[in-house]
């Protein structure tokens, strides 16, 4: 009796979970399809690539453990790792200090001058992380101001500081990610009811007493997880490592990762087994991120009614926490602006002095302007940009849409579109140059390489803010859309289309200004026709064509400021959390 | 014990006109005093509370506590917050997530200034204060696994443990519910009482000042409107707007035709006709006034019983019974006179039916003529 009934159970099992597969909407299947296309050949081409002897002409050779052997057993690799460990907690350290102090002192104190962090925000949206670099190259080098005022002052006869270290880096790559840590630390600081400080106050604690206990301890948790975050991206990172380190012998693995294909022959297996070691090493520090964020979160919304956004009265105290303000806007956006601006007007750079002064010219401007390859180079980064906004924009719509509104199956979407968040810039462009190489159609050097590789590695960031933008749109006003007898395409079209526009436009500018700063991608996928800007920039650091170099940067950082300016507007109009 | 003096603080709103704020208030609180700051939102309660506090800084005025000057606008005088002997309970109790119970009951004991304790001293003093509010079996829990009544508890526990000369509580019933509202209330009121803390309360909830408070200071606008005992405020009250805010009551427009009489005693002219009237302040030279009435002081009678024969013939009117509401222990009628409505409230043993012919009295000790608020 019971035998037959439980294979007739089995059978409905067996008949429901297939009809559940089937029942997934065709629309998510075709996405997750597009999107695997997309992320699988990479992942796939990058193991392949560390497990197989490199052939001259890229093709995989023999299968071999040599190149993850050679890794394990070599000391040098060792050596970098502990360097980029020390580089990147020291980063992340140097950008936890200053951004703790920044969104206290403006979120927490009556002092004056939000307006000054806001431009520290948008100039370091705009400016490419490569000039960023060169700019504290030039301000803390053997010519810079730095160097000159420390030997007056301490008399001594020869520079002093030596930026191409370790602690140069730390220091360099620590105050690029200042602006960062400190927007995702004001929204902590902000959202803390000012009672619990005031609750301290009442109880006989001082200002700097009730900071340490109380504003300190509870923005820990947040703390903690901004570290790990910052320390993931120290370590991914690539311009500091390699403007920075490479000249001054200072190696970490994304720069060994960048030698052993930029060397002739190039070894691919060994950049493949590189990259797949710092995969591995991001995915696993992603992991704990997460589970740290979502704790602070928790911790995050323990605040009672009667909930009361009050700063604290500094008194006599303010005009000192107005001069930390100012000297921490002239470190972040004043002094390296100012030095790429003098650089961009003298003939050659030989420090900052009266003298100089008298030698002022625009002719870089001039040259850099009447170059061919400046056009070149500006006209591909905007299509480059453009390209992978305009594709990742309204796809990670339509994804996010999906996912909010709780399609079967669309929870893959949002999963997939994330995913690409684990690969380190530096890894996709190893993994996309695996892919194209290997390719039988030559999309290997042309700029579309550039932009699918932009997209996928942007595709996380472009998710986040679809998702914020679509979880804005009341439910109901699809539903009434439905009941007015529309189907969901029209739906999506005529009501949720619009409806998301602001958020998408945000997206868009986002994606673009993010894709065009990076050096990482392009670098290793770019060919000589499809040149983009950042590469531009790092091409004449390297040949020492300083001066053009300043000029061409000082203008493109005067575009990309003015876009990522609107973009500022947008997000605070719609109310999107600008990260 | 606590003085404050023309206390101002005047907020400017964004367009640059003048906010909310205190505009000069004054009042003295006694020892071991429970004194309650009364008023809608807006009327400046809060800020006169966080004045006292430190954590706003007035812009007039002098506060003192005790013999220290605290804040003295001539002076100069303004004491830090963290240096004043005053602890305060938060509206949202400010429980700080990232300390258990005892440390932060502890708390204002380790980072004030002078006295420094042994552990083991501090150890019995939190725990004493801990069992005064019965947390005493919740010593190491963490904050966070407390409930809201719990929380409250810890944080008047928190504001209690520096033993201060003045303890301040902004709201602190407003984020329970109305159960637990009423049991908070009067465990408040017996710490008040065996701690003997001089405390100042701000609420916007009358029967909870009424029920709590040894004198209350009702507030509009910035000012102070009256200040007097619980029963002063509901049954003597000296505006319209305090008659109006404390209780339901009935409010008539009237004219003052003849002299007030000896006593405090004058008959007044109102829709419902002449009704002799107690006066609760001077009468100035303005001939309006209010007249208030509270529903539970009128009494009903149906024209023709024999309670109606029993009533005097002065400050008498009929109308017509429009509505009943019975509400359990009282029965709540409205009664049409002309064009005016008025409000009775009595115990439900009348066998008044709607539609009735009714009579009306209104006692003069208990039907007050007021000035009429001047704005």
């Amino acid at each position: 009796m019971t035998t037959p009934n439980r294979s007739v159970n089995n059978g409905l099992a067996l008949g429901t979970r297939l009809k559940n597969l089937f029942s997934i909407s065709p629309i998510v299947v075709v996405l997750a399809s597009i999107l695997l296309v997309l992320i699988m050949p990479a992942v796939i081409f990058l193991f392949q690539s560390s497990l197989h002897e490199t052939q001259f002409d890229g093709s995989f050779g023999a299968f071999t453990f040599q190149y993850y052997v050679d890794l394990l057993t070599s000391d040098q690799f060792l050596t970098n790792l502990i360097n980029a460990t020390i580089y990147a907690v020291g980063s992340a350290a140097v950008a936890i200090s200053i951004g703790v102090l920044l969104a206290w002192i403006v979120e927490r104190t009556n002092t004056p001058g939000g307006g000054w962090v806001l431009i520290i925000s948008i100039i370091s949206l705009g400016i490419p992380s490569v000039l960023y670099t060169i700019s504290f190259l030039m301000l803390l080098g053997k010519v810079g101001p730095a160097n000159e005022i420390l030997m007056w002052i301490t008399g001594a006869d020869a520079p002093l500081l030596d930026v191409y270290s370790l602690w140069g880096m730390i220091i360099i790559e620590g105050i690029e990610f200042a602006p960062l840590s400190y927007l995702l630390l004001s929204s902590v600081f902000r959202s803390n009811d000012a009672s619990f400080e005031e609750a301290s106050m009442m109880s006989g604690a001082g200002i700097l007493q009730t900071f340490r206990n109380i504003t300190l301890r509870l923005a820990q948790p947040a703390i903690l997880a901004l570290l790990i975050l910052i320390f993931i991206r120290a370590f991914e990172s690539f311009e500091t490592p390699a403007l920075v380190g490479l000249p001054g012998n200072v190696s970490v693995i994304t720069t060994d990762i960048y030698e052993s294909i930029d060397e002739v022959p190039a070894n691919y297996g060994q950049a493949g087994a590189f990259s797949v070691v710092l995969l591995f090493i991001v995915g696993g520090l992603l992991v704990w991120y997460n589970r740290l964020s979502r704790n602070a979160e928790r911790f995050q919304t323990i605040t009672g009614k009667g909930f009361r956004p009050r700063v604290m009265d500094l008194g006599k105290w303010r005009w000192l926490t107005t001069a930390i303000l100012a000297f921490l806007f002239m470190i972040i956006i004043g002094f390296p602006i100012g030095i790429v601006l003098w650089v961009s007007m003298v003939p050659y750079y030989d420090g900052v002095s009266l003298e100089a002064l008298k030698l002022f010219t625009f002719d870089n401007y001039r040259t850099v302007f009447n170059s061919r390859s400046f056009h070149d180079s500006i006209g591909n980064t905007v299509i480059m940009g453009a390209a992978a906004a305009s594709i990742v924009a309204p796809f990670t719509a339509l994804c996010a849409w999906l996912t909010v509104r709780r399609y079967k199956g669309a929870w893959i979407l949002d999963q997939l579109a994330t995913s690409p968040l684990i690969f380190p810039a530096i890894v996709m462009g190893v993994a996309f140059l695996q892919v194209f190489l290997n390719l039988p159609f030559g999309l290997y050097g042309t700029l579309l390489s550039i932009i699918l590789a932009s997209m996928v590695r942007y595709l996380p960031y472009g998710m986040r803010y679809s998702y914020a933008g679509i979880l804005q749109i009341h439910t109901e006003l699809e539903e009434a859309s439905s009941m007015s007898g529309a189907r969901q395409t029209t739906t999506f079209l005529r009501i949720v289309m619009p409806l998301v526009a602001p958020a998408m436009v945000t997206c868009w500018l986002f994606v673009f200004l993010v894709s065009v700063k990076a050096v990482s991608i392009p670098i290793l996928l770019a060919g000589p026709k499809s040149q983009v800007v950042a590469i531009t920039l790092f091409d004449m650091w390297e040949n020492g064509i300083t001066n053009e170099l300043a000029a061409m940067g000082a203008t493109w950082t005067g575009f990309m400021t003015i876009i990522s300016l609107i973009f500022y507007m947008l997000a605070k109009r719609y109310g999107l959390s600008v990260r | 014990m606590l003085k404050v003096e023309n206390l101002f603080k005047q907020y400017t709103s964004e367009d640059g006109t003048p906010g909310g704020g205190v505009l000069g208030a004054s009042f003295e609180v006694a020892d071991g005093e429970l004194f309650t700051l009364l008023g809608p939102s807006g009327c400046g309660k809060t800020t006169t509370l966080r004045s006292i506090a430190g954590l706003e800084q007035p812009q007039g005025g002098l506060i003192s506590l005790m013999d220290t000057l605290l804040y003295d606008a001539e002076r100069r005088v303004n004491i830090p917050m963290y240096e004043r002997d005053i602890g305060m309970v938060f509206q949202s109790y400010a429980i700080w997530p990232h300390m258990n119970v005892y440390e932060n009951a502890a708390y204002p004991l380790k980072v004030s200034k002078g006295k420094r304790l042994s552990a083991s001293d501090m150890r019995e003093k939190v725990r004493h204060v801990l069992e005064l509010v019965g947390l005493e079996d919740y010593i190491e829990r963490p904050s966070t696994q407390l409930s809201g009544g719990q929380q409250q508890r810890l944080a008047l526990a928190r504001a209690l443990t520096r033993e201060p000369g003045l303890l301040l509580l902004d709201e602190p019933l407003s984020n329970l519910d109305a159960q637990l509202r009423e049991q908070m209330r009067s465990e408040l009121k017996r710490l008040q009482r065996e701690t003997g803390v001089t405390a100042i309360y701000v609420t916007h909830d009358q029967s909870e000042a009424l029920a709590i408070s040894d004198r209350i200071a009702v507030m509009s606008d910035g000012l102070i409107m009256q200040i007097g005992s619980p029963k002063d405020i509901y049954e003597r009250p000296t505006s319209e707007f305090v008659a109006n805010f404390i209780g339901t009551t009935n409010l008539l427009r009237g004219n003052l035709n003849a002299d007030i009489k000896a006593g405090n005693e004058a008959m007044v002219e109102t829709p419902l006709g002449k009704l002799l009237c107690t006066f609760t302040a001077d009468v100035l030279a303005t001939p309006t006034v209010g007249v208030v009435i509270r529903p539970e002081n009128i009494i009903i009678a149906k024209i023709g019983d024999d309670k109606a024969a029993t009533l005097p013939d002065s400050n008498r009117c009929d109308g017509t019974l429009l509505t009943e509401t019975y509400l359990g222990e009282i029965v709540e009628y409205e009664v049409g006179v002309g064009d005016e409505t008025v409000l009775i409230r009595t115990k439900p043993t009348e066998s008044l039916t709607p539609q009735d012919a009714v009579t009306l009295h209104f006692p003069t000790s208990q039907t007050l003529a007021l000035i009429e608020k001047s704005n």
